[in-house]
């Protein structure tokens, strides 16, 4: 397994970032941001914003031709537009147009990063546990580096329910799992999109906490999108976004 | 200003919904009258009897028909290898689980679909959802099912009609036969002269061998309470202790008969053989071919009773000589029947001629169909597989945006084919078990059966099938584009 060796500081950027929508319609303007490792992002902004295309794009999760100018870093590695000449990391294989290959892209994604995007996407008629261990499953990395799942739903109140069928779960259980699911592989980057949208106000603090504690145990960098006022709390940085621009840069939030 | 471009909207969309109006009309009044003219032609068509249907005389191409012929062997050698490897795949990742966490991933993935829509109480409804998420693969299991009943009515159809060959074999042992030509075999009239014959037995007495001749008879039997059915009378000279043994003095009014156990007469009854009365005056087993009862009668009798000719003026099929051919041939010279069409061939051609002939008749009809329920199991399973994407192409597209790589996943769906192939050729081929027995029950002397080759054939379409219905998967990415499903 390809490993990366020095963690860089900076553990997602984007420089001048402008993607556009297939048919040509701008949705990121001109956007630049740097998470630093530790930082815990919160985005936020009205429907329509570009949060999302903008954690997408960090996960290198938008088509190539929309990216229209700028470029994405994830650990170092260009996912888009040109490489800088700064480099922490060992190169990993790049295609010809210098950015990180799909297969080491994913490499990195499966191993390094914890996905959320809007909603659980689980295996139904597996059970809890199993979905849980998934993301764990498919990682390279070895067996024991990852975080005890029982461990993990004790903190997100779903122990009760490891051995039943995904499935018959509710939607908020189920947003649980998936979060789970998430930090059980223990990845350095969480990349979240509105994971407690579904959450009541008890599960949704519950959650945020669990999160927090974990991200700070294990010094975990996240970006969240959320709506959630209550996600304030979670955040080291808050960035706010409208018409695909960035309206403020990250601002440090008040302990 | 504002209303006026209000005005001119509205306007438009009048307009547009005029135009689909009228179109649909148009549409809807063509679709009558071409309702009502398509009814009038079938009952015209009906009342009138007639049948016409577009067929096409084709030049016969005796590649193509070895080329089909030999599918059912090519299926067969494709599913002993394509089974074993299949389970022993299966068993290798299920192994491997125990101490590989992607190897588990892999088997469990393949099991079971991530896509579930809620509880399912009743059985119809279980049974519709295994069916759909492939967890009991029912258009597989059809195939090898098909394909192992069609592989045995295959078998039987080229096997079948040479039952009562193997029936003369044991009743007149010998590897050599004078025949008239060597094409000779039992759909085909043989007529060597019964003065040629009998030189023959003599000649061959003088070497020492036992020559037998017999006779073969195709016609109708009728019993009482029982449809008519064809039969093939096998004549060959009894001793006097059988219970067929004919008298000529009892002349052809009730001539004494063995019949085959698969007619289901009882000993004692009457029966009528293409006109002539006859009784039943025993049993015996493995003489029945394909719609054929098998009877065995006293050669004089065949040859005055049923073709009609004078005692001991008659033809017979072939002589049967327990000797080898080159002996034969010496024979068949020292025969002197110089004039009369004989020659020497092994008892296997015969039996070869026989199988060539039907396998020629029926075969390439079952080979076509063994094709098309693996073609047909193909598509259905092709469009099973892409509906499976489809309803998993949120999961799916989620598991990729977080890297699980497209060889992964691509890997979990021919791993879970592999586990339908398996299941569908276990299944299939136990289910063409009774299938088979049923289509046995459609027809007189039939015997068509699920051996090996049945179940490996069976297996070839179904692992075949289940191969081919990959072939969505080779476009993963294409089909499931992550940037754009997730959004």
């Amino acid at each position: 397994m390809k490993r990366i060796e020095q963690t860089p500081t900076v553990i997602a950027e984007a420089r001048n970032l402008s993607v556009s929508t297939p048919d040509g319609e701008p949705i990121l303007r001109n956007v630049s941001i740097s998470v630093k490792r530790g930082d815990r992002l919160l985005v936020v902004g009205p429907s329509g914003a570009g949060k999302t295309t903008l954690l997408n794009a960090l996960i290198g999760n938008v088509q190539p031709e929309q990216v229209t100018s700028g470029s994405v870093e994830l650990f170092g590695q260009p996912l888009y537009g040109p490489p800088t000449p700064r480099r922490h990391l060992r190169m990993l294989s790049r295609t010809p147009d210098g950015v990180l290959s799909a297969k080491d892209r994913d490499r990195m994604l499966r191993n390094h990063v914890g996905i959320y995007l809007q909603r659980p996407d689980l295996n139904d008629s597996w059970t809890v546990h199993q979905n849980l261990e998934e993301a764990a499953q498919v990682s390279d990395r070895r067996f024991g580096e990852g975080l005890d799942a029982l461990e993990v739903a004790r903190r997100l109140g779903i122990d009760h329910i490891l051995e039943h069928e995904t499935g018959q779960k509710s939607g908020g259980q189920k947003q649980r799992i998936a979060l789970g699911a998430l930090l059980v592989p223990k990845p350095e980057l969480l990349v979240l999109d509105e994971p407690t949208s579904a959450l009541s106000e008890s599960d949704r603090h519950q959650a945020l906490g669990a999160l927090v504690d974990v991200c700070d145990t294990y010094g975990m960098t996240a970006i969240m999108i959320s709506h959630d006022d209550e996600a304030n709390g979670f955040a080291t940085h808050t960035l706010t976004m409208r018409n695909g621009m960035v309206l403020e840069s990250p601002q440090t939030q008040a302990s | 200003m504002e209303k006026q471009a209000v005005a001119e909207s509205s306007a438009a969309h009048a307009a547009v919904h005029r135009h689909e109006r009228r179109v649909g009309t148009y549409v809807g009044a063509a679709m009558l009258t071409a309702g009502l003219a398509s009814g009038a032609a079938i009952a015209a068509l009906e009342m009138s009897d007639s049948n016409h249907a577009v067929t096409q005389e084709v030049p016969y191409v005796p590649e193509a028909q070895h080329a089909v012929n030999s599918i059912d062997g090519g299926l067969a050698d494709f599913g002993a290898i394509a089974f074993p490897l299949a389970l022993t795949t299966i068993g290798a990742v299920k192994v491997t689980a125990r101490f590989n966490s992607k190897a588990k991933w892999l088997d469990q993935s393949s099991s079971k679909e991530p896509h579930a829509d809620g509880s399912n109480k009743g059985l119809g409804r279980r049974a519709l959802q295994a069916t759909l998420t492939s967890r009991l693969p029912a258009v597989p299991i059809a195939a090898a099912m098909f394909g192992a009943m069609t592989a045995g009515i295959a078998t039987e159809v080229a096997e079948g009609p040479s039952r009562p060959i193997y029936a003369l074999d044991q009743a007149i042992p010998g590897k050599t036969m004078i025949v008239p030509y060597a094409d000779l075999m039992p759909m085909a009239q043989g007529s060597l002269p019964s003065e040629a014959s009998n030189k023959i037995v003599k000649a061959a007495a003088a070497h020492n061998v036992t020559a037998r001749p017999f006779d073969l008879n195709l016609g109708v039997m009728k019993a009482d309470g029982k449809e008519p059915a064809t039969d093939l009378v096998l004549g060959m000279d009894l001793p006097k202790t059988s219970p067929a043994h004919w008298n000529p003095e009892s002349d052809c009014r009730t001539i004494p008969v063995i019949i085959d156990a698969a007619a289901h007469v009882k000993t004692g009854s009457q029966i009528e053989l293409s006109g002539f009365s006859a009784v039943v005056a025993g049993q015996t087993e493995n003489t029945s071919a394909i719609n054929r009862v098998g009877i065995i009668m006293d050669r004089p009798a065949v040859q005055h009773c049923l073709d009609r000719q004078e005692l001991g003026k008659g033809t017979d099929h072939a002589v049967i000589l327990d000797t080898d051919p080159a002996t034969a041939h010496t024979i068949l010279q020292e025969a002197h029947v110089a004039g009369t069409p004989a020659e020497v061939i092994s008892k296997q051609q015969y039996i070869d001629n026989s199988k060539e002939f039907w396998v020629k008749n029926v075969k390439p009809i079952t080979s076509v169909l063994e094709l098309i329920a693996g073609g047909v199991a193909v598509v259905a399973l092709v469009g099973s597989i892409t509906a499976r994407m489809e309803r998993n192409r949120r999961e799916l597209a989620s598991r990729m945006a977080r890297g699980f790589g497209v060889n992964l996943l691509r890997s979990a769906e021919v791993l879970r084919t592999a586990k339908e192939g398996v299941m569908a050729s276990a299944l299939g081929g136990a289910a063409a078990i009774p299938a088979t027995m049923l289509v046995n029950a459609t027809e007189m002397g039939f015997r068509a059966g699920v051996g090996v080759h049945e179940l490996l054939v069976g297996a070839g379409v179904a692992m075949a099938s289940v191969i081919g219905s990959l072939l969505p998967l080779s476009k993963l990415r294409k089909r499931i584009d992550p940037t754009r499903v997730t959004r």
